[in-house]
């Protein structure tokens, strides 16, 4: 039922072309023509007995499709070269929403034939900051202007009718991607620092690291009550950072609509740590 | 040069300048700190920031922006996003992740050091430094040196406002870089 397919000019993605026969029975999202051909990052809605069970589109990274595999059982795959475009999760992320208790969160990853570009111009650091950890550097990213550009355009087109009033963009890579959003939506960007990085009065909230603590500062004045704010990072991990901000923000009476990242860690369950609040992101990378 | 001189963009600094602030004695006694965040806080005088220089790179065939950590890192994308540039972060040591190249300077006490990663620019690379503010000029001098090194020629640096007191237009000039900056602010010492 899956067809695990390597394009050659993405060498680092593995792209997953659905070849169901349930999509027959079952509506779906944002189809149209061959499923593989057109629809990178299509969403399919299957309805099961109990419950909506979405799933998810994601292109995953090569070295990551061992444990996709395993995932998702070997024995329904099998590796086709051809230039397939669709990629699919199945079961990972139909568990996932089957558990989530708000299954009106909507597309809270993006399916968009952007999504492919954007992915494969990020970069994989092994061992940094230290030993076991896989480093998603969006650096690569930037330099490639049209996936710079698109990514920024995504979460444009996301906020742009919401009303939002404020960026809030973490530290440092945060401030790379807010402020671009904050322009393009006519809304003012807040950063959220180090601690002694802001001059002037600033509130504080500290927060749980993997060892220790950290503190995140805002500005006194920056936000008022009521706002509806936005919080901006390139990565979510364990959503510690977010919840910070999150935290700050909502000391000061700001309404935090959603949370936005270019990339989710879903093992790591940031998603989870958020709790009521949403978070949309671009590329899920297990 | 600096921006103010054309006569169109008069209004548009005025509003800039006056979305500024400054915060006495931070980080130190006797220092005036000119703080940008309340720059932020304003769409429109923010949106005019970039504008104006945008308008002024954006048929000169730049290929790279260089935003200096961290404040530079709100300036230089949205001008590299407009212009179609790279945008490459100039960062303090052990942020950037695989190969980099290092750059010491001195600071009033002590010294630092920028990186930047191996590969992001190239030869041929026509580059701009962006920051939100020029002081001495250690630190463009440092990125200056680490564009320079990896074979790419530095066009100017741009910033939106300069210090002119503390020279850092006349040590860039001794390297041969023009400066560009919207604003100049006062530096005025403690007694």
């Amino acid at each position: 039922m899956f067809n695990v397919e390597e394009r050659g000019d993405f060498s680092r993605s593995v792209f997953i072309n659905i070849n169901s026969p349930r999509r027959r029975e079952h509506g779906y999202v944002g189809g149209g023509g061959s499923w593989g051909g057109k629809r990178k990052g299509a969403v399919c809605r299957e309805e099961s007995n109990n419950s909506d069970v979405e799933e998810r589109c994601i292109t995953y990274r090569a070295p990551y499709v061992t444990s996709l595999l395993s995932t998702l059982g070997t024995g329904a795959l099998r590796f086709n070269p051809s230039s397939a475009a669709a990629v699919r999760t199945g079961t990972r992320y139909s568990n996932m929403a089957a558990s989530n208790s708000d299954h009106n969160q909507g597309y809270t990853v993006a399916k968009d034939d952007r999504i492919s570009r954007i992915s494969s111009s990020i970069r994989l650091i092994p061992d940094f900051p230290k030993p076991g950890i896989m480093f998603q550097d969006i650096t690569t990213m930037l330099l490639d202007p049209v996936a710079f550009r698109d990514t920024i355009d995504l979460f444009v087109e996301r906020y742009k009718e919401k009303n939002i009033s404020v960026v809030a963009g973490v530290e440092a890579r945060g401030f790379i991607f807010g402020p671009p959003i904050a322009l393009a939506i006519g809304a003012k960007f807040v950063p959220m620092r180090k601690p002694n990085k802001l001059p002037g009065a600033v509130i504080s909230e500290e927060y749980s690291l993997e060892y220790g603590t950290d503190i995140m500062e805002m500005h006194v004045g920056a936000v008022q009550a009521g706002e509806r704010t936005l919080v901006i990072d390139d990565l979510i991990a364990t959503g510690g950072t977010l919840v910070a901000a999150i935290k700050l923000l909502e000391r000061v009476g700001a309404n935090v609509v959603e949370c936005a990242c270019v990339i989710e860690l879903p093992d790591l369950k940031g998603r989870d740590r958020l709790g009521d609040k949403p978070l949309f992101v671009l590329v899920s990378s297990i | 040069m600096s921006a103010g001189e054309n006569g169109d963009s008069a209004g548009r600094i005025n509003g800039i300048k006056s979305a500024l602030r400054v915060i006495p004695n931070f980080p130190k006694p006797g220092i005036m700190f000119q703080d940008i965040t309340t720059l932020l806080l304003d769409p429109k005088a923010f949106k005019d920031t970039i504008d104006l220089f945008v308008e002024r790179y954006k048929h000169e065939t730049i290929s790279v922006i260089a935003g200096i950590e961290a404040r530079g890192f709100i300036f230089g994308p949205p001008i590299a996003l407009a212009i179609g540039a790279k945008f490459v972060p100039l960062r303090k040591p052990k942020k950037l992740p695989g190969e980099v190249i290092s750059e010491k300077y001195i600071l009033e006490y002590g010294s630092d050091c920028l990186e930047m990663h191996v590969g992001a620019v190239e030869s041929g690379d026509r580059a701009l430094i962006v920051d939100d503010l020029i002081a001495t000029g250690g630190t463009l001098c440092a990125a200056m040196n680490l564009l320079e090194r990896a074979g790419a020629e530095v066009v100017e640096c741009a910033c939106v406002i300069e210090v002119p007191e503390l020279k850092g237009r006349e040590r860039l000039r001794s390297h041969g870089k023009p400066l560009y900056v919207l604003v100049e602010s006062q530096f005025v010492p403690s007694s």
